[in-house]
């Protein structure tokens, strides 16, 4: 099991790894991950490489309205590969990678503000059944489950 | 010249008549003869006529005082020396027309009278214009024509030196023929009313308060007749305004009970205002389709006086209830079949006889009728036949009923005919066998277009007149009392819908088995109510034993079952299992489609919720994609105005602004709030929650400021309205808070969340998302003030919120996102400052 650090960094490495895709920060931070994956083996890195690369494409290739979808389930598998390698390693090892891992992204993750999705809200969508003159006769669902209070901000933090 | 009299009228000596002369007798003018609108209208039509027109024909309904008009104009020809010849006729028959002409033949002309029909076409050729002669100038009037056929050949002729006046209750179009002018008399105006009866109970020594008699001139529908009758009543009965008012009102008196007797009618009437109609109800009755009159007028006469949708008097139920109570000429049932189109005929009909207005054309009142007309009608009615015609006229509004409300006008016309008969026939609608459907109709209808006290009010209503009538436990008095619930709820009082339910539950508990259909949707509100204020953990666990019991006890396909499920379905996502929720109404959809079919509103329903919960999942562009398919969808199938429709615009707004369109976001919001404030009010919770969206949207665009001081002048309102323990209400605060902070205060965003976090767990508990978005935030502002620790302890409020949440949930995202945020921050600032 994974201290609450180590899987804080698995998860914002896996994030950080996809949102670079496609920016300037890719070239550099390709290299940099691929490198702390193959941990000194050659053909590891090779094929970490090309895991990447299949990451920017697929993430070049999404049509816009799988983009976000796509987007968090490669930030969660990347997320969960990080985690895999942390966990293989022993105590010493495992601390030594982590810096490393954080050194990079410090070094290499897209920056700027903080741009996170909105926190949405829902609400109501029961639905109540109806009774017409003492018999059940229909059914209709009250409130709109789908729209329900608003959404909640996100502080855009720098 | 006639030749028939000709030589009778050489032969006698011409007798001397002295000119002007009159013949007949005109009405005595009316104490107070009202100076009306509808003079001029008839001086006008007069002069306006010049040489063309020189026949006009005052039509109007039985009591709109045609003849006191006609009465008075003669009356001042005559007082101006405008004519030589007055002749005043009641023209009620054809017989009654031709000896009148014969009397004036033999009076003007010395005719003889033995020979009737020759003396009648005598006068009338006197009255032929004839060049190079001397003509005198007369006026005739034919009062009270009551069929056109009557004066067939018996027309007075066009002539430069003659007038014809003719007053009515047809309207037929032949009296609107060449060379002659319809004049239509209408009621007093609401000002000649009070004028009128001020004025006579002036003469009688009485004072009244203005408002009494604007009242009773109102009650008594601004009817001349009825309002002269009414004073003569009161003057010889001594009562003031106000107790007449009340006896008038006294639904157990007849309209005989409160008017004067034949002996006291006032002005020389002949005819009480009971029975002002009832000849011309007979007439109605003997022209084709025979003897559909009567039963038409009674289905008009308890239902809104100002308008009666065409659909409702075409119905089944009505056709039905023409057919039963049909008779022949000579007055004996015939149960006939009736069409349609006789109904239209009939309408025509007693149009033409001026007993309802009938425009066609207008779909949604097409039919108006006078208030006293309907009660004369009703009071000839036995109770058992009222309470019979009530619940046909009931059954009728519910038959035009459409399934969906797009149409709002029809169904605002179909609601105030069914408050009129509720208004007649209180006692018949709520009795045996049981309240009538359309009362539930009407709340619901009253609530789905957004009028949520109302709808309140009115179940409140029909719950106590169940009770009364039907006993505690009657189904219907548990209907209405959980419509009650329902709409309380809906109208934002939570506690007080939850409270009513849980106490209608226990009490159905008494008499069915928890298996009852009736039970379980009680159960069903119940839950929802409780997941509504903030249980939403235990709304799954009680929704998923409902799935449990509505599958084994009705089965796949039924109602209750789809219900629960959907139910089942929403409150997983509530309770922030969001994969789950989309996946339960993924599989769900195909069923509602299945049973119900695609356009069905409750399938339509399952399409928004589907894409709801894809947008909470983060499938920002496929949710919007959903939306915008799904809104001409419900526009064809629900109508623009409909709330369901309304909400998918706001969810299409609130997805554009998660997409990063944030003006987009906020000017949508501001059409909705346009489009919504004067169909919901300002008080309606989804109008605040679109002000609150608006708000957002806006701070998002940039006015952080601006957002803080909108937010808290909507977080007072909506504490007011909802209460301070509403979540909504709650994340009013939270936004509040963050807002705060978005504006540079970031101190005081960070002890407004400490503030909201204890309130958040209390309502929502510690593992709720929305307790755990609040915490992120704090967290998150902490780190931005710099406070020491507050990194990790945004790791370990990472690691708890994907543990609850999972990977995938949105809330999680947000917070990976900022971590990844600070770390290339860290990176930016302290080690590398140059990468980009």
């Amino acid at each position: 099991m994974l201290d609450q650090a180590l899987t804080a960094l698995a998860a914002s490495g896996g994030t950080a790894v996809v949102t670079a895709a496609g920016t300037d920060a890719w070239v550099g931070l390709r290299q940099a991950v691929a490198r702390w994956f193959g941990r000194s083996d050659v053909q590891r890195e090779q094929a970490e490489l090309e895991r990447l690369d299949q990451t920017g494409a697929a993430m070049r290739a999404a049509a816009p309205a799988e983009a976000e979808r796509a987007r968090i389930r490669l930030e969660a598998s990347w997320q969960a590969r990080i985690e895999a390698v942390l966990e293989s390693l022993s105590e010493s090892e495992r601390d030594q990678a982590a810096d490393q891992l954080r050194g990079l992204l410090a070094q290499h993750a897209p920056q700027g503000p903080v741009t996170a999705g909105q926190g949405g809200l829902a609400v109501g969508g029961n639905i109540d059944i109806r009774a017409d003159g003492g018999s059940i006769a229909a059914g209709v669902i009250h409130g709109g489950a789908h729209t329900g209070p608003p959404p909640l901000p996100d502080p855009s933090q720098g | 010249m006639a030749d028939g009299g000709q030589v009778a009228y050489y032969a006698a000596p011409r007798p001397a008549v002295a000119w002007p002369h009159q013949v007949g007798v005109l009405p005595r003018q009316a104490d107070c003869f009202q100076d009306r609108a509808a003079v001029v209208q008839l001086e006008e039509a007069v002069a306006r006529g010049g040489t063309a027109v020189l026949c006009q024909v005052l039509a109007g309904m039985g009591g709109v005082g045609k003849t006191q008009l006609a009465a008075h104009h003669a009356r001042q020809v005559w007082a101006k020396g405008g004519v030589d010849l007055l002749v005043w006729i009641s023209a009620t028959t054809r017989e009654a027309v031709s000896s009148a002409y014969a009397r004036a033949a033999a009076e003007v002309l010395g005719t003889d009278l033995t020979d009737a029909e020759h003396a009648a076409s005598a006068f009338l050729a006197w009255l032929e214009p004839k060049a190079g002669t001397t003509q005198r100038r007369w006026l005739i009037v034919l009062d009270d024509v009551a069929d056109p056929a009557d004066l067939r050949s018996l027309w007075p002729p066009a002539s430069s030196q003659g007038q014809t006046l003719v007053t009515t209750r047809r309207r037929d179009a032949t009296l609107a023929g060449s060379g002659r002018r319809l004049v239509p008399v209408g009621l007093f105006t609401p000002d000649e009313a009070a004028a009128y009866l001020a004025t006579a109970m002036a003469i009688h020594g009485r004072l009244e308060y203005p408002d009494q008699l604007t009242a009773l001139a109102t009650d008594l529908g601004h009817l001349p007749l009825a309002l002269s009758q009414a004073v003569a009543y009161l003057i010889d009965a001594d009562l003031d305004c106000a107790a007449y008012r009340a006896l008038l009102a006294d639904r157990a008196r007849t309209l005989n009970d409160v008017l004067p007797d034949p002996s006291g009618l006032p002005d020389d009437q002949s005819t009480s205002v009971a029975a002002a109609w009832s000849l011309s109800i007979d007439r109605a009755d003997q022209l084709p389709p025979v003897g559909l009159a009567r039963p038409m007028l009674q289905l008009t006469a308890v239902l809104a006086p100002n308008g009666i949708p065409t659909p409702v008097l075409v119905s089944p139920t009505a056709l039905t209830y023409l057919a039963e109570h049909r008779t022949d000429t000579d007055g004996q049932a015939c149960a006939e079949e009736v069409t349609a189109q006789d109904a239209s005929r009939v309408l025509r009909t007693l149009h033409r006889l001026s007993l309802i207005d009938h425009a066609p054309g207008n779909v949604h009142q097409a039919v108006r009728i006078h208030q006293i007309v309907q009660r004369a009608t009703r009071d000839a009615l036995t109770t058992e036949q009222h309470d019979q015609l009530a619940r046909a006229a009931a059954d009728a509004v519910t038959d035009a009923w459409p399934e969906v409300e797009r149409d709002t006008a029809l169904v605002q016309a179909l609601r105030a005919n069914a408050d009129a008969l509720t208004r007649c026939a209180e006692d018949a609608l709520h009795g045996a066998p049981g309240a009538h459907p359309v009362l539930f109709l009407v709340g619901r209808s009253l609530g789905e277009s957004g009028q949520l006290s109302a709808a309140v009010d009115h179940f409140q209503r029909v719950a106590s007149t169940a009770h009364a009538h039907l006993g505690l436990d009657h189904p219907d008095t548990y209907t209405a009392r959980k419509e009650l619930a329902h709409w309380r709820g809906e109208a934002g009082d939570l506690v007080g819908a939850i409270a009513a339910l849980e106490e209608l539950l226990d009490q159905m508990l008494l008499t069915s088995s928890p298996d009852d259909p009736d039970i379980l949707a009680v159960r069903q509100d119940l839950v929802g109510r409780r997941g509504d204020a903030g249980d939403a953990a235990g709304a799954v666990t009680a929704f998923e034993e409902l799935c449990e019991q509505t599958l084994r006890v009705l089965g796949p396909d039924h109602l209750h079952t789809r219900v629960a499920r959907h139910n089942l379905a929403a409150s997983r996502g509530e309770a922030g299992d969001v994969a789950g929720a989309v996946a339960a109404f993924e599989e769900l959809l195909p069923d509602q489609e299945r049973v119900l079919g695609p356009n069905h509103p409750e399938t339509l329903r399952a399409r928004a919720h589907l894409a709801h919960w894809r947008d909470e999942a983060g499938d920002v562009a496929g949710a919007v994609a959903a939306f915008e398919e799904l809104l001409p969808d419900q526009e064809r199938v629900l109508g623009p105005n409909h709330p369901e429709t309304l909400m998918t615009r706001a969810s299409i707004g609130r997805s554009r602004g998660n997409a990063g369109d944030t003006d987009g976001a906020a000017e949508e919001f501001e059409k909705l709030l346009d489009q919504m404030l004067p169909l919901l009010g300002p008080d309606h919770p989804e109008v605040l929650s679109a002000r609150h969206n608006l708000v957002h949207w806006r701070g998002q665009a940039g006015d952080a400021a601006g957002a803080v001081t909108a937010f808290e002048e909507l977080l007072g309102h909506m504490s007011r309205v909802l209460g301070p323990d509403h979540p909504s209400v709650l994340t009013a605060r939270h936004n509040l808070a963050g807002s705060r902070g978005e504006a540079g205060d970031v101190a005081g965003a960070v002890a407004a969340f400490e503030e909201l976090l204890p309130d958040r767990e209390r309502v929502l508990g510690p593992n709720h998302p929305l307790t755990l978005l609040s915490r992120q935030q704090l967290a998150t502002w902490r780190v931005t003030a710099g406070t020491a620790g507050s990194l990790a302890a945004f790791e370990e409020l990472l690691n708890q919120m994907q543990q609850v949440l999972g990977l995938e949930h949105p809330f999680v995202i947000t917070a990976k996102r900022n971590l990844v945020g600070w770390q290339g921050e860290a990176g930016n600032t302290h080690d590398h400052p140059s990468t980009d």
